[in-house]
């Protein structure tokens, strides 16, 4: 029996919007490929164990999150010697400088910082959902919240009005 | 209205389709076997004409290679950001193991402005049976208009240079017959005005031209003169002798109106003629090498003016001061334009350490000729011991 029966299907469903989340955290497209590639490898390893937990895209999701920090403590001062986003190419248009403003903001956030913008107003998840991601408490995923926040409010004055969405949540679950 | 998340979205799509599956499935079954392999522990890194050194203990096993699927569909392709090639991501020893890139991962990757990245196998990319003595002429050209919508290349089936307009997908063969050998033994040249509709060619005797790409028609370029910049219809040819750096513009009777001696030494390339037609800019100011050095004599001190010129009659404008410099700021050449007054230029980006493989690419900037004020664009970037990388306007 092939120990990757299953593994092909896994990665025909689900291996873009890994890495669409890979882009996101490391805001480089080959770092986002680098990052994602070295995490599949781990999951293939041990697919059938992982495929009988019964839910292998959330075990890969948490595994990217758990290696996108992990890289950038090991790498930080040789792989990220610019506060510049990557891979982006320059369009006079509005939307693209709105989206390249954020995208230089989100390069200057920690690496935990950005992990909960992506898992909170990307993947949309709950605080609970983001703190077992990330291994830390819930209290933990507001507080960063609430700094990752401000500080692309600070970075980023302009793209304002996207973030007004956020203030109320953020707010109410900072005093919970 | 639009929010974060759309925006967030907005990013994530840019990031490029990938099909990681073999790889991964390859990658596991090599580790689960224990193989591991070993590799050189230096290797020499080239990006464009620049040349300089990393050392690492990259094991092949390990090296990420970027592999694009796609090739360029027949029309419907939206403007391009840049091109690239990687040498599929190994390590390229010249003239020892360059015969081996004949392959599709070494093609010329193009790369959309929303992301999306296709190789184009009929643009020759790596001359595989280049010299070592000859390894500056790496690559067959492959240069992209200002306004990102023409690419311009070699088709080794047709023996000549080629446009193709990515929306349409029209291709035009630009006239003059030129094979594979002559193109390594000596490179050619191609500027594109920014629309793509003109293309300057700067080769070997006789083939310093500017075609009207979708008419055919040919202006050769006076002996002793070569194409610099061009512009769209109606716009100055910038050209230049080949030894003293004398700036000219081509006449419309075919002739070149020298201009007198320039006041600053440009840098490396011109921008391309402004959209009004009437002015020019490059750099200046440079000193020192370009490459990471210890000898504190070779210390480089980056380019720190924007001169622009009167396409007319060569005088200068202004010489202005940069301004807002961002730290690590290396830009070189001067490529299309932003605005009436603002002028894109670009110089060398790349990472390296000891353990991974290196990051190479270009760092874009716009700098305003009338108050030197330097503005960040864009990072583009790969990850590779060596390769090439083009960017529009350039």
């Amino acid at each position: 029996m092939d120990r990757y029966e299953g593994f092909r299907e896994f990665m025909g469903a689900r291996q873009q919007s890994l890495m669409y989340s890979a882009y996101l955290l490391t805001g480089d497209a080959h770092l986002a490929e680098d990052l994602l590639q070295s995490v599949l490898v781990k999951v293939a390893r041990h697919w059938p164990r992982i495929a009988r937990s019964g839910n292998p895209e959330a075990y890969t999701r948490k595994a990217l999150i758990n290696e996108h920090i992990s890289w950038w403590r090991r790498r930080r001062s040789a792989e990220f010697p610019r506060e510049d986003p990557p891979d982006e190419g320059h369009d006079p248009g509005d939307a693209t400088l709105h989206r390249l403003a954020l995208q230089r903001a989100l390069a200057r956030l920690t690496p935990r910082q950005r992990a909960v913008v992506v898992l909170r107003f990307y993947e949309d998840r709950s605080v609970a959902e983001t703190a077992d991601l990330l291994g830390c408490s819930t209290g933990t995923v507001k507080s960063q919240t609430h700094h990752a926040l401000g500080r692309l409010r600070a970075l980023a004055p302009d793209l304002a009005h996207l973030l007004h969405d956020t203030d109320a949540p953020a707010a109410e679950e900072i005093r919970r | 209205m639009t929010t974060l998340r759309d925006q967030l979205t907005s990013i994530a799509t840019a990031a490029p389709t990938v099909d990681l599956t073999e790889g991964v499935i390859r990658k596991a079954r090599r580790r689960r076997a224990g193989t591991h392999l070993t590799s050189a522990a230096t290797a020499v890194a080239v990006v464009a004409a620049l040349t300089f050194a990393v050392t690492g203990g990259q094991r092949p096993g390990d090296v990420i290679m970027s592999k694009v699927t796609d090739t360029l569909p027949a029309a419907g392709v939206g403007p391009l950001a840049y091109a690239y090639y990687d040498w599929c991501g190994e390590e390229w020893k010249p003239g020892v193991n360059t015969r081996r890139f004949a392959k599709e991962c070494a093609q010329w990757n193009v790369v959309t402005r929303t992301g999306h990245t296709y190789r184009m196998p009929e643009a020759l990319s790596v001359y595989t049976e280049q010299s070592a003595e000859n390894y500056m002429n790496t690559n067959a050209p492959m240069v992209i208009s200002a306004n990102g919508e023409r690419v311009v290349y070699y088709s080794e089936q047709d023996q000549k240079i080629a446009v193709r307009d990515l929306e349409s997908g029209r291709v035009w063969l630009i006239p003059g017959t030129v094979s594979r050998a002559e193109l390594v033994a000596a490179p050619m040249l191609l500027m594109p005005s920014p629309d793509g509709s003109r293309l300057g060619v700067w080769g070997r005797s006789g083939q310093d031209m500017v075609v009207e790409v979708e008419t055919g028609k040919v202006t050769e370029i006076p002996e002793g003169w070569h194409v610099r910049a061009v512009g769209d219809g109606g716009a100055p040819v910038i050209v230049s002798t080949d030894k003293d750096d004398k700036l000219g513009v081509l006449a419309e009777d075919g002739t070149v109106r020298a201009f007198p001696p320039l006041k600053h030494t440009p840098a490396f390339d011109l921008s391309l003629p402004s959209p009004d037609g009437r002015k020019l800019a490059y750099l200046t100011g440079m000193t020192g090498v370009l490459t990471p050095t210890s000898d504190p004599a070779e210390k480089s001190k980056p380019n720190d003016t924007i001169v622009t010129l009167d396409t007319a009659t060569g005088e200068t404008l202004r010489p202005v001061r940069l301004r807002d410099v961002p730290p690590g700021f290396a830009a070189t050449r001067a490529g299309g334009w932003l605005s009436p007054t603002e002028v894109v230029v670009s110089g060398p980006a790349m990472a390296s350490s000891q353990d991974v493989t290196p990051v190479l690419g270009e760092q874009t900037y716009s700098v305003d000729i009338r108050t030197g004020k330097v503005t960040p664009l864009a990072s583009h970037t790969y990850r590779a011991w060596a390769g090439s990388l083009e960017l529009p306007g350039f």
